[in-house]
C-alpha cells in the first residue's frame, strides 16, 4: 500500500488523452447517456452494510459505439475510434492498482506512466462482446474495492 | 477492354499467377476481383508497435487475427455476405475482399507435395490420387519457387522432395528454442529441418530482402514476404496486357447449348449494377469454396445442377488441414540472455512427417501424416500478459522477465480425407447483399483425422517433457483439441481434378469436363490435401495449368 501513500489523498490520474482527443468527445458525452453509472449498484453507504465478500451486481448500460469497422486505417490508427467511459475517479483507482502491480523501478517507469489506465480505459469502453465482458469484470472489481475499503477502514481505496 | 483472350475470376495465389502466366505468354487479360484496390507499398503498418492501435492490437470481429492483419473487409465474417451451416456442423469460412486476396497475410509456408502425397489412394486405398505424377509438376515447382522466391535447403527426407540446384533461398538460423526443439526431437527419433517459407533472403526482382523486424501477417511493403499485390499483379500489368475491374462480384458463368462458356454475369458493388461480359475463355480462381458457389449458382436448362456439375461432385470433397496444439513453459529457457530473435516471423525450424516408414510397416492406426510448426522466442508483447504471473511489484516484473521467450509451442496441421459429411452447397433461402445465394457448409472429422490429432497431441507432450516441461492436466480429446473445419483456413477440393469426368470436376490441368473453355485454377482442384500447406501447389498447379492453356490458345484449340 506504500504507493497509495506516496501519491497522496489528492492523488488524480492525468489521462494521456489530448485536449482535441477530449474536446472531441466532449459533445459526443454530453449527447449521449454513455457515462456509466455506479448509482446502477446502490450508493456506496448501501454497500456498507453489505458483507466484505459481496460482490456488485452492476447494471451496465451496452456501449452503443461503434467499432473501427472492418477496413481501418491502419498506418496511422485511430486510437479515439470510440468515447472513453470510466470517471476519472475509476481512472485514479485504475492508476494506483496497476501502480500497486508494477511500481517504477529505478529508469523503468510505472504503470500509470505509460498509460495503462488509459488502455484500461480504452479496452473498458470499446464496443466489442470481449471488451463488454471484461469491463463488467472490471468496473465490478473497482466498484467492490472501495466498497470493501469503506466498510474496513470508512473510507475509498483511492 | 473488350479484346481480352481469357477472363480471370480472383486475383490471389490462383488468379495472379493465371494472370501472370497468360499475359507472359503474350495473351490478354481481364481480371475480376471482389474486393477493394490494396497497394501494399503505401498501406502496410511495417513498424507500428502495438500501442499504436486500438486495443494494443488485440483481435476483434472487426480484425480477427488483430488489428494489423493485412485482411480488407473480410475475415471469419464479411458483412452483408454470410454463409450458413448444416445441423450439427461447424465451419469457418475466411474470406479477403482486396486486391491479392489472402496472399496479402498467408503464412507463407511452402512445402512441395510429394510423388507419396499425389498417390494416397493407390497407397491405402482412401481418398483420390491426383492425375499426374510427381514428376510431371516438379519441374514447375522449381520454377514457381525461384518466381515467388522460396527460402529453405534441401533435406533429403522422405516428406520433402528436393528442389533443383540454386532454387532455394538460403534459410535464417535457427533461433535457440528451436534448436531445443530439435536435440528433443531427435532423442525421439524426429528430425526437424528449416521450413521452406515464401520470403525473400536475398533481393529478386524489385523486391528486398527481408530485413527480419516486422510481422509478415501485416503484408510487407518492401516486397520480401510474398504477396501477388508486391510480384505477380505488377509484374503482368508491366506486360501491358492485364485489366483489372476492383469490387467485381462475381455471380455466374454463363453457357450457351452447347456447352461453351461465353460470358460471366458480376456485381458492380459500386454501382449495385449487374453487368454481362462476353467471354472466350473463363478462369475461375475465386477460392475453392468461392468458385465452387459460382459454378453452382450458374444453373440453366442445360445446367440445372450448375456449371461443370455433371459428375456431382462441385461442393463435394471440401478438405482443411486438422489443427491441434501444445505447448509449455521450458525451464530450461527461462532468463536466458537476450538477443534478437525476430527472424522472418514464423518458425525457422519445423517437424516435417517422420512417419513414412511406420506407416508403411502398419505401425499406425490413422493412414495420413501431419507436421508441427514451432511457436517459441521473443516476441514483441501484445495485448495479453503471457505467462502465469503471481504477486505484486518487483516480484512480478522478475516473473514476467524471467519467463519471457520461454515458452514453446507445436502447432499440428496434418492431412484429412475427404468424407461424404464435408461439403458445401447452396442455401436457397439466404442470399447475400448482392442477391446471391449463399454456400450452406457441411462439416464433420472423421476418425482418421480424430486418432492422427491423438498420436500428434502425445508426441508433442512427449517433446516437450524432454525438453524439460511439466505436466499436471491429461491431454484434451481429440475431438475437443482438433480446431473446427476451415479455421486452418486450408479449405480445398470442392472443384477437384481427376482422371475421369465420373468422380471428377475438372481433368488435371483444370479444365471442366464439361465446359472446355472453362477452367478452375484454385484450391478447389485439389484431389487431396497433404498436411504441407496448399498455397505453393495451387501456384506451381496454375503455372502450369496457365501455360498448357496458353498453348491451347496458341493452337487455336479453344
Amino acid at each position: 500500500m506504500d504507493n497509495t501513500i506516496q501519491k497522496g489523498a489528492d492523488y488524480q490520474y492525468k489521462s494521456g488523452m489530448t485536449r482535441r482527443d477530449s474536446l472531441k468527445w466532449l459533445s459526443v458525452l454530453s449527447a449521449s447517456a454513455l457515462v456509466p453509472s455506479l448509482a446502477a449498484c446502490g450508493s456506496p453507504k448501501d454497500q456498507t452494510k453489505a458483507i466484505a465478500g459481496h460482490w456488485p451486481d452492476l447494471k451496465l448500460d451496452k456501449i452503443q459505439a461503434k467499432g473501427y469497422g472492418k477496413d481501418p486505417e491502419l498506418v496511422n490508427a485511430d486510437r479515439m475510434a470510440w468515447p472513453r467511459t470510466l470517471t476519472p475517479a475509476q481512472l485514479t483507482l485504475v492508476a494506483v492498482l496497476s501502480d500497486i502491480i508494477v511500481p517504477r523501478d529505478g529508469a523503468v517507469p510505472s504503470a500509470s506512466e505509460v498509460s495503462v489506465p488509459d488502455v484500461v480505459d480504452e479496452w473498458v469502453s470499446a464496443p466489442y462482446d470481449r471488451q463488454q465482458r471484461d469491463r463488467l469484470d472490471i468496473l465490478s472489481t473497482l466498484a467492490w474495492i472501495d466498497t470493501e475499503a469503506e466498510t474496513r477502514v470508512s473510507k475509498k481505496f483511492a | 477492354m473488350k479484346d481480352f483472350d481469357v477472363l480471370v475470376v480472383g486475383s490471389g495465389a490462383g488468379g495472379a499467377m493465371a494472370a501472370y502466366t497468360l499475359t507472359k505468354a503474350g495473351h490478354k487479360v481481364l481480371m475480376l476481383e471482389a474486393g477493394r484496390d490494396y497497394d501494399p507499398t503505401t498501406e502496410t503498418p511495417m513498424f507500428n508497435t502495438g500501442a499504436d492501435a486500438p486495443l494494443m492490437g488485440a483481435g476483434t470481429v472487426d480484425k480477427d487475427f488483430g488489428f494489423y492483419d493485412a485482411t480488407v473487409d473480410g475475415g471469419w465474417t464479411v458483412p452483408g455476405e454470410p454463409y450458413t451451416t448444416g445441423e450439427n456442423s461447424e465451419f469457418l469460412w475466411w474470406r479477403a475482399r482486396m486486391l491479392g486476396g489472402r496472399t496479402n497475410h498467408w503464412g507463407r509456408f511452402s512445402l512441395r507435395f510429394s510423388e507419396h502425397d499425389f498417390k494416397g489412394k493407390t497407397r491405402d486405398g482412401l481418398g483420390a490420387d491426383w492425375p499426374f505424377e510427381y514428376a510431371d509438376i516438379a519441374p514447375w515447382y522449381d520454377k514457381t519457387e525461384d518466381l515467388v522466391g522460396v527460402c529453405g535447403t534441401n533435406t533429403g527426407l522422405d516428406d520433402m522432395p528436393d528442389s533443383a540446384e540454386g532454387v532455394l533461398q538460403p534459410p535464417p538460423k535457427a533461433r535457440v528454442p528451436e534448436l531445443l526443439v530439435s536435440a528433443a526431437a531427435k532423442k525421439l527419433g524426429i528430425a526437424t529441418a528449416p521450413m521452406h517459407r515464401a520470403v525473400l533472403t536475398r533481393p529478386k526482382d524489385d523486391r528486398q530482402a527481408c530485413f527480419y523486424a516486422t510481422p509478415c501477417g501485416r503484408g510487407c511493403s518492401i516486397g520480401a514476404a510474398f504477396q501477388t499485390t508486391t510480384s505477380l499483379i505488377p509484374m503482368a500489368r508491366a506486360t501491358g496486357k492485364l485489366e483489372i475491374i476492383t469490387n467485381a462480384m462475381v455471380s455466374s458463368v454463363d453457357a450457351d447449348e452447347n456447352g461453351k462458356v461465353n460470358a460471366v454475369t458480376y456485381i458492380d458493388k459500386e454501382t449495385q449494377q449487374a453487368v454481362t461480359l462476353s467471354a472466350r475463355v473463363v478462369v475461375l480462381a475465386a477460392s475453392a469454396c468461392e468458385s465452387a458457389r459460382i459454378l453452382l449458382n450458374s444453373k440453366s436448362e442445360k445446367f440445372p445442377m450448375g456449371l461443370a456439375n455433371s459428375s456431382g461432385q462441385v461442393g463435394k470433397n471440401i478438405m482443411d488441414s486438422t489443427g491441434a496444439s501444445l505447448g509449455a513453459q521450458i525451464p530450461l529457457l527461462e532468463g536466458r540472455p537476450r538477443y534478437n530473435e525476430d527472424g522472418h516471423t514464423a518458425n525457422h525450424l519445423f517437424i516435417p512427417w517422420w512417419g513414412h516408414a511406420q506407416h508403411a510397416r502398419g505401425e499406425l492406426d490413422f493412414p495420413r501424416g501431419y507436421h508441427f510448426e514451432i511457436g517459441s522466442g521473443f516476441r514483441a508483447p501484445g495485448s495479453g500478459a503471457p505467462g502465469n504471473l503471481q504477486g505484486y511489484g518487483k516480484e512480478i516484473a522478475d516473473q514476467a522477465k524471467r519467463q519471457y521467450g520461454a515458452y514453446v509451442g507445436l502447432a499440428l496441421r496434418g492431412e484429412m480425407l475427404p468424407n461424404a459429411q464435408s461439403y458445401m452447397e447452396i442455401d436457397e433461402k439466404v442470399q447475400d447483399k448482392w442477391g446471391i445465394p449463399v454456400a450452406k457448409f457441411h462439416w464433420a472429422w472423421s476418425k482418421h483425422e480424430l486418432k492422427q490429432v491423438e498420436h500428434g497431441l502425445k508426441t508433442a507432450k512427449k517433446i516437450l517433457e524432454t525438453m524439460g516441461a511439466k505436466f499436471t492436466d491429461p491431454l484434451p480429446s481429440a475431438e475437443t483439441a482438433i480446431a473446427k473445419g476451415g479455421q486452418i483456413i486450408h479449405e480445398v477440393g470442392s472443384t477437384r481434378m481427376g482422371a475421369s469426368a465420373t468422380d471428377s470436376v475438372t481433368n488435371q490441368y483444370g479444365q471442366t469436363w464439361d465446359c472446355d473453355n472453362l477452367f478452375v485454377m484454385d484450391g478447389g482442384v485439389f484431389a487431396s490435401n497433404p498436411h504441407k500447406n496448399c498455397t505453393l501447389t495451387i501456384m506451381t498447379l496454375v503455372m502450369r495449368n496457365a501455360s498448357w492453356l496458353a498453348s491451347q490458345l496458341d493452337k487455336g484449340a479453344l
